[in-house]
């Protein structure tokens, strides 16, 4: 132990005890004499020796050859210039996605053993239902039932409306049973979080703030808790804050207890079984699997079913499962994120072939420097270990500079990742990610070094003969270096392919004729405070209340110039959200005991809201002012509703009904319209009159003259003149909906294109590189033919021939890799083959161009070598 | 040049031997030894810089100043605590390997 610290010692008072020796030494010179001094030897070399075995040389050596190669890389700034940008790019696309995947993909869930979690559904497989909720009857079911899972708890999310005492704002409100934070291992932050008793029937309301929500709204008042807030027509206390962590499944403003929610405590709520309104999240026992999680599910679903045959019908096809929480937040992302990872490794590796050439063709005007190195007496490990101390010195600066280059752009892929996962918010550059990128740059620094500094020969007799500008190189060098643009063209092609695929079903998806026409349109979502919009009980609806509301807001924007019309619906085409599955019968077509009923999505629409959304009507009529509360029930069905379930008969007059009971009269077929998806084919979808349904939340929409943004104020005007007390939540025109929908796809190509035109631009380069060598080698050769009546144009195709040779070779190696390559993007394209004829066809006449014009532009000087000059030059 | 070389690794127990009864500095520990081996044993400089660098390391020596016969400031190295373990233990090693090689001799 004494030792250590000894040498470290030595370390720090090098040159201090370097001195001491050498007094030492010096005095016992002297004292031996004059006679004798030669005796003692070379002083150098014995110093060094002594020196030795503080155990430092090589931290000396080390420090020479950094000095040695901060020198040779100052002398050439052209070299280290290219190389540090192509090292640079190349790392930082790779510690910048590397971080996305760390803080996505890789870190732990920040719960206490967050391997442990898991999320549970039902499934109707035949259905097509493959994410069902649960009821509050089944969520006692699988509690009672389940052997592996120690501890379920549900959630689910509400929009709220919380009166502080500020102007009136919707929050949005998770709402989980007593252990919910408990089950993920989370301590409050300020106060407590919820207790059995608070979860009890007639407890008194309480609530817990999320930490972002306490910071904005409130600025992390430290007496928040114990404050009263109004929200449902009840008053809540605060009685706790969380932590600055992740919420999982999604963000809310504010949390509170199963009871508090006046629809899931509603006594129709708890009976009814089929109501899946609750998310269930659980936490495993010690030592079981997520596996066996899985199976526990299952088991019980089967039970139920035996059970409940008249809540599972066979036809349906119900079952259950788990899946472990981490997978099931990112599994969205993965597979883009891998893609794009695997891309940029590709960057990478073109970057480093291309410094790798580079150096080669350095290496050749350093021959001579090097066998005088090795003329004087330094090992051919000694050599190699200077040259890779050069590479690693270069790719570290690279990484530096790609260090920064990703911290500049993280901001970019958190928005891109937060369209995809919560999990977003965690990405940062930490520890991880800097041993990644230290990692890769020292790795890339000695892949590239290792080129030039294995390839080196030494001999040292031919190669202190050479002149500086040989005319004759091994042809194992050329080839190599051949090889390495054969390398870089393929992998370029292979990441324009992937580009060139993804921006055309970028094209594609943008051109889809979503059977809506949004110019013009402003949009905003209004959820009613149903408390003060119910007829008494909280699950039904005040009709005549929600109605006059919204007829009030039409009137007065119906008034305002620049408002062309106004319409009020469920929901904006493309907004997000999903669509809703209504089971339903229709009249004269009895289901048996057993067949699942035919299931639409509901959705509800005004007079005005087919003509306002350019939706073509087919046959029959829009819905009128006269289809009231009062009148007689109607609904519109879109074409392929119709197509659907009348296919040979005119759907007109025919009545469906979702309970048997009450009938609506089909008046209209109108235009499919891809509600919720450019990519997803149209849904089947039943439209409500809004005067005829129970909804407490519309979407006003309307069409303006000019920029509909320029409307919003009298948008929200309208509505507080209505009420007061009523917010209005995020207004955006349905242009910008569209464009939200396409954004991910857009971010995608965006970033997949900017990769492979990283990488064409690092070929191109690379194959300038090669033809310029090529030239310059051949300068004598050229000299001799043009001397004996060559024409130089004839001189010229000759040069770019041999650059066509890499090029076609990279290409084809190029295709391989891309057939096999790009199978993987499958999922992420849309209406696209991965073996799109066009875009392999048109990249490869990009690739080629590029590369026949990056080779031209050296090659060309072969025009101007004069014959004379260039015979002469030796 | 190989006039009287040592047995490989009796230098170190050698020096550390020199250096028991006090300080000395590196001129007078291969004097030392040369006197003491009535001249039989010549200490190589190249050697003796080296062992004195490790022994210090291993923490055997302290080196001190002192002043040289000569009136210059130079380094003396005094036998430590561990140094003297140390001697003890390589002091009893080399009797054994003597005795060992001593017994081979005598007896084949």
């Amino acid at each position: 132990m004494g030792e250590f610290f000894r040498r470290i010692y030595y370390l720090l008072h090098r040159r201090q005890l370097e001195q001491e020796l050498q007094n030492d030494m010096a005095v016992h010179r002297e004292m031996m004499g004059q006679k004798n001094q030669k005796d003692f030897g070379n002083p150098l070399l014995l110093q060094e020796r002594s020196h030795e075995t503080w155990g430092w040389s090589w931290l000396d050596r080390l420090g020479q050859d950094v000095r040695y190669s901060l020198r040779m890389l100052r002398k050439n700034p052209g070299f280290t210039l290219v190389a540090l940008l192509a090292l640079g790019l190349g790392i930082g696309v790779n510690t910048a996605l590397f971080s996305v995947v760390y803080g996505v993909l890789l870190k732990p869930l920040p719960y206490a053993d967050g391997h442990q979690l898991v999320v549970l559904r039902q499934q109707f497989s035949k259905a097509n239902e493959d994410n069902v909720g649960f009821s509050v009857k089944e969520i006692q079911d699988y509690r009672t039932q389940s052997h592996s899972i120690a501890q379920m708890e549900e959630y689910h999310q509400m929009g709220f409306i919380l009166l502080d005492g500020k102007e009136p704002q919707e929050v949005r409100t998770g709402v989980v049973s007593a252990h919910f934070f408990e089950m993920l291992g989370i301590k409050p932050y300020r106060g407590r979080f919820f207790s059995d008793t608070d979860d009890k029937p007639g407890a008194e309301a309480v609530l817990v703030l999320s930490y972002p929500y306490w910071k904005q709204r409130y600025g992390g008042d430290p007496e928040i808790v114990g404050r009263h807030f109004r929200m449902n027509d009840k008053v809540h206390t605060v009685i706790g804050v969380l932590p600055p962590v992740p919420q999982y499944p999604r963000e809310n403003e504010v949390y509170m207890p199963t009871v508090a929610c006046p629809f899931r405590s509603s006594q129709m709520m708890i009976e009814d079984r089929d109501d899946h309104m609750m998310r269930l999240f659980g936490r495993l026992k010690t030592g079981e699997t997520v596996d066996s999680g899985r199976r526990d599910m299952g088991l019980i679903a089967s039970r139920l079913q035996q059970s409940y045959p008249g809540n599972y019908l066979p036809a349906r096809g119900f079952t259950a499962t788990a899946d472990g929480l981490q997978d099931q937040l990112t599994k969205d992302i993965r597979p883009l994120l891998l893609v794009l990872l695997g891309t940029a490794g590709l960057v990478l590796l073109i970057a480093c072939a291309n410094v790798a050439n580079l150096a080669l063709a350095r290496m050749m005007r350093r021959e001579q420097e090097l066998a005088v190195r090795a003329a004087m007496g330094a090992s051919r490990g000694r050599l190699v270990r200077q040259l890779l101390t050069e590479s690693t010195l270069l790719s570290l600066a690279g990484g530096a500079i790609g260090l920064w280059l990703a911290s500049g752009c993280l901001g970019l892929l958190v928005t891109f990742a937060g369209r995809f996962t919560t999990r977003a918010a965690e990405v940062s550059i930490s520890l991880p990610v800097l041993l990644f990128t230290l990692l890769i740059s020292i790795a890339t620094g000695l892949a590239f070094g290792s080129f030039p500094a294995f390839s080196q020969r030494l001999d040292l007799v031919s190669s202190l003969k050479e002149s500086s500008n040989a005319t004759t190189e091994k042809a194992s060098r050329n080839r190599l270096r051949n090889v390495l643009a054969v390398g870089q063209v393929a992998i370029s092609f292979m990441l324009l392919i992937g580009a060139g695929l993804m921006i055309r079903s970028f094209i594609r998806l943008q051109q889809v004729d979503a059977g809506y026409n949004g110019e013009n349109v402003l949009s905003a979502t209004i959820f009613l405070n149903f408390s003060k919009y119910s007829g008494g009980a909280p699950m039904s609806t005040n009709k005549t209340a929600v109605k006059n509301f919204f007829d009030r807001v039409a009137q007065k924007l119906e008034g305002t110039p620049g408002i062309e019309a106004v319409a009020v619906s469920s929901g904006a085409p493309l907004a997000p959200g999903r669509p809703s599955s209504q089971p339903f019968f229709i009249q004269g077509r009895p289901t048996g005991k057993n067949e699942a009923r035919p299931v639409a999505n509901v959705e509800v629409a005004t007079p005005d809201s087919f003509r306002l959304l350019g939706v073509p009507l087919i046959s029959g009529r829009f819905f009128t002012p006269q289809d009231s509360a009062e009148a007689p029930t109607v609904v519109i069905v879109s074409q392929g509703f119709a197509r659907h379930y009348f296919p040979n008969e005119d759907p007109l007059g025919k009545r469906l009904s979702d309970d048997g009971k009450d009938w609506a009269q089909i008046v209209g077929v109108v235009g499919d319209v891809r509600q919720y998806g450019l990519e997803k084919d149209p849904v089947d979808t039943a439209y409500v009159p809004f005067a005829q349904s129970l909804f407490t939340m519309g979407t006003v929409m309307i069409k303006t003259a000019g920029d509909p943004l320029n409307y919003a104020k009298q948008l929200q005007q309208a509505v507080y003149s209505v009420d007061p007390e009523q917010p209005v939540n995020e207004m955006k025109t349905l242009d910008q909906l569209r464009g939200d929908t396409l954004a991910a796809a857009r971010l995608t190509s965006l970033l997949l294109g900017l990769f492979a035109v990283l990488a064409l631009a690092i070929a191109a380069t690379g194959l300038s590189g090669v033809t310029a060598l090529l030239v310059s080698q051949r300068t004598r050769e050229i000299g001799i033919r043009l001397a004996l009546g060559a024409q130089r144009s004839q001189v010229l195709r000759m040069v770019m021939m041999q650059g066509m040779r890499v090029i076609l070779i990279g290409l084809a190696v190029g295709l391989g890799g891309a057939l096999l390559g790009t199978r993987v993007m499958k999922a992420l394209l849309f209406d696209t083959a991965v073996t799109d004829p066009l875009t392999f066809a048109g990249v490869a006449l990009v690739l080629l161009a590029v590369a026949l014009l990056a080779s031209y532009i050296p090659a060309r000087r072969v025009t101007r070598v004069e014959p004379m000059i260039a015979l002469r030059a030796e | 040049m190989a006039k009287n070389e040592m047995l490989p690794g009796t230098l170190g127990m050698l020096v550390l031997r020199v250096l028991q009864p006090g300080p000395l500095h590196g001129y007078a520990i291969a004097q030392r030894i040369h006197q003491l081996s009535n001249d039989l044993l010549q200490v190589e400089e190249g050697s003796l810089y080296p062992a004195l660098q490790r022994m210090l390391l291993k923490g055997w020596v302290r080196a001190e100043w002192g002043i040289s016969e000569t009136n210059r400031k130079v380094r003396v190295y005094r036998l430590t605590a561990a140094g003297r373990k140390q001697l003890q233990s390589e002091m009893s090693d080399f009797d054994r390997v003597m005795q060992g090689i001593a017994a081979v001799l005598a007896k084949a």
